[in-house]
C-alpha cells in the first residue's frame, strides 16, 4: 500500500513525520515532500487542463510528478498549518492546481453539481490541520475539507486537526484520524 | 484613514473577467454615491514586494476594503491568501494604539457551480480574516453560475445579470449608510441566474465547444496521462 504524504514545514512538517512513523511500522510505502521545498506555481485559472493538454496543468513545474504519486497512492495526506480556517497557501496551491484530476463536465452527486473524476479511483484522504486554537478556525477548516471531499471524492476519508501548542497528543490524534479513514493494517 | 474611500482587490489571475465585472459592479455603485474607489488586481502585489506594500498600505487607509474573487476549490485563492498574510504583518507592524476597526470589509465570491451556498466557505474565511486584522466585517455575496455573466461588464450582461445588479446596488447604498450588507442583497445575489438543467446542459455542451477550438475531440478531454506514462 502507497502513501503520499504532504506537509507545509515546521509544526505540519513534525505532524508528516509522525503519521510516516506510523504508517512504515504498518508496512506502508510512504512518499513524503515538503510544499514550502517546492516552488509550485499558483493556478493561473486557465482552463488548460481540461482543454488545451487534458489531465495536465499547462504550467509546467514540479506539479506533475505529485499528482502523478497521488493518482498511484492508496492514501494522500495532506498536512498543513491553519489559517483563518483554510489550509496555508502553499497547500491550498497544490488544492487548486489538483484540477487536472477533474474533467470539466458536471454531473450531480449528493445533490449539488460537480465535476466529473477523471481517473477512476482516487486515494483515501487524510486531512491534518495544526491549529492555534483560535476561535472558528477548526470549525471552519473541517468545513472546507468537507468541501473539497465532495469534488474530489475520495472513497474515504478523515480530518483531524492538531493544537499546535499540545504536540504530545499528537501522535494518538493522527492514529485515530487513520482508523477512522479506515486506513489498512490500522482497523 | 479615509471613510469615502475603497480598495478594490480583484481576487483573480484573470484581467476583465467576472469577479472584476462583479468589483467593478459594486465599486460603480458607490462612485454613484461619492466614494473614491482604487482597484487593484492580485498579480500585481505578489510581482513585487515594492506593489505589495503599496497594497497593504492603501487598505489600511481606505475605510473599506471590497474583495472580488473566484472561488478556487472551494475557499480563498492562494493568491489571495498570500496577500491576507501580508496585510496581517502590515497590521502587526503599526503602532498597538493603531485601531482599524474602523477599517470595513466585504467580499463578493463567484462560482462556475450553480449553487451559489459553494461559496459560503470562502466568506467564512474572510470573516475570520477580517477578525483577525481587526477590520469590521460587513458581511459577503456569493454567485452562482458565475459563467453566465460571460467575462464582460455587467451592464453588458444583459436581462440575466438584473439581479446581479439590483443586489449590488442595495449592497452599495448599505454600505454607504454605514450599515452591513442586507439578507435582501444576499438573496437576490444568491438567486439562479437561469435553471440548473439548462445551465448544466449549456455547460457540459460548451466544454466540448472549446475543446474543439483547441483542436481537441470530446474524447481527448477524457485522457488519463498518469495512468497511460
Amino acid at each position: 500500500m502507497k502513501a503520499l504524504i504532504l506537509s507545509d514545514g515546521g509544526d505540519a512538517s513534525a505532524a508528516a513525520d509522525l503519521l510516516l512513523e506510523v504508517l512504515q511500522k504498518r508496512g506502508w510505502e510512504c512518499e513524503t515532500l515538503r510544499l514550502d521545498a517546492m516552488s509550485l506555481r499558483y493556478c493561473s485559472g486557465c482552463f488548460g487542463c481540461w482543454l488545451r493538454t487534458p489531465g495536465h496543468c499547462a504550467q509546467r513545474d514540479e506539479l506533475a510528478a505529485v499528482l502523478k504519486a497521488e493518482v498511484r497512492s492508496d492514501l494522500l495526506a495532506c498536512v498543513s498549518p491553519i489559517r483563518w480556517g483554510s489550509y496555508s497557501v502553499e497547500m491550498k496551491k497544490f488544492i487548486e492546481r489538483s484540477i487536472p484530476l477533474l474533467l470539466p463536465f458536471f454531473e450531480t452527486f449528493r445533490g449539488e453539481v460537480h465535476h466529473e473524476m477523471r481517473y477512476p479511483r482516487r486515494p483515501i484522504f487524510l486531512a491534518v490541520g495544526i491549529s492555534s486554537g483560535v476561535g472558528e478556525d477548526e470549525s471552519v477548516f473541517r468545513e472546507l475539507v468537507a468541501r473539497n471531499l465532495l469534488n474530489f471524492r475520495s472513497p474515504s476519508a478523515a480530518t483531524v486537526v492538531l493544537d499546535g501548542n499540545r504536540p504530545a497528543e499528537h501522535q494518538d490524534l493522527i492514529l485515530k484520524g487513520l482508523k477512522e479513514a479506515g486506513v489498512e493494517g490500522l482497523l | 484613514m479615509n471613510q469615502k474611500r475603497v480598495l478594490l482587490l480583484i481576487g483573480s489571475p484573470r484581467t476583465a473577467g467576472n469577479s472584476e465585472s462583479l468589483g467593478d459592479g459594486l465599486g460603480d455603485n458607490l462612485k454613484n454615491l461619492g466614494w473614491t474607489v482604487e482597484k487593484i488586481r492580485i498579480p500585481g502585489p505578489l510581482r513585487s514586494p515594492a506593489e505589495m506594500d503599496s497594497l497593504t498600505s492603501k487598505m489600511l487607509d481606505s475605510g473599506l476594503f471590497i474583495l472580488s474573487s473566484p472561488l478556487y476549490a472551494d475557499g480563498v485563492p492562494a493568491m489571495v491568501l498570500r496577500a491576507f498574510e501580508e496585510i496581517k504583518r502590515a497590521k502587526e507592524a503599526l503602532p498597538p494604539e493603531r485601531d482599524l476597526k474602523g477599517v470595513r470589509m466585504t467580499a463578493i465570491f463567484n462560482c462556475g457551480f450553480p449553487e451559489s451556498h459553494h461559496n459560503d466557505v470562502a466568506l467564512k474565511i474572510c470573516r475570520l480574516f477580517a477578525a483577525d486584522v481587526g477590520f469590521h466585517w460587513v458581511g459577503g455575496l456569493g454567485l452562482g453560475m458565475g459563467e453566465v455573466l460571460g467575462r464582460r461588464p455587467l451592464a453588458e450582461a444583459g436581462r440575466v445579470a438584473r439581479p446581479v445588479g439590483r443586489a449590488l446596488a442595495l449592497a452599495a447604498e448599505a454600505l454607504d449608510q454605514g450599515k452591513d450588507i442586507p439578507p435582501e442583497a444576499v438573496e437576490l445575489m444568491a438567486k439562479p441566474l437561469i435553471p440548473r438543467f439548462l445551465y448544466v446542459l449549456m455547460g457540459n455542451r460548451g466544454w466540448k465547444k472549446q475543446a474543439e477550438k483547441n483542436d481537441l475531440t470530446a474524447e481527448d478531454l477524457y485522457r488519463r496521462p498518469f495512468l497511460e506514462e
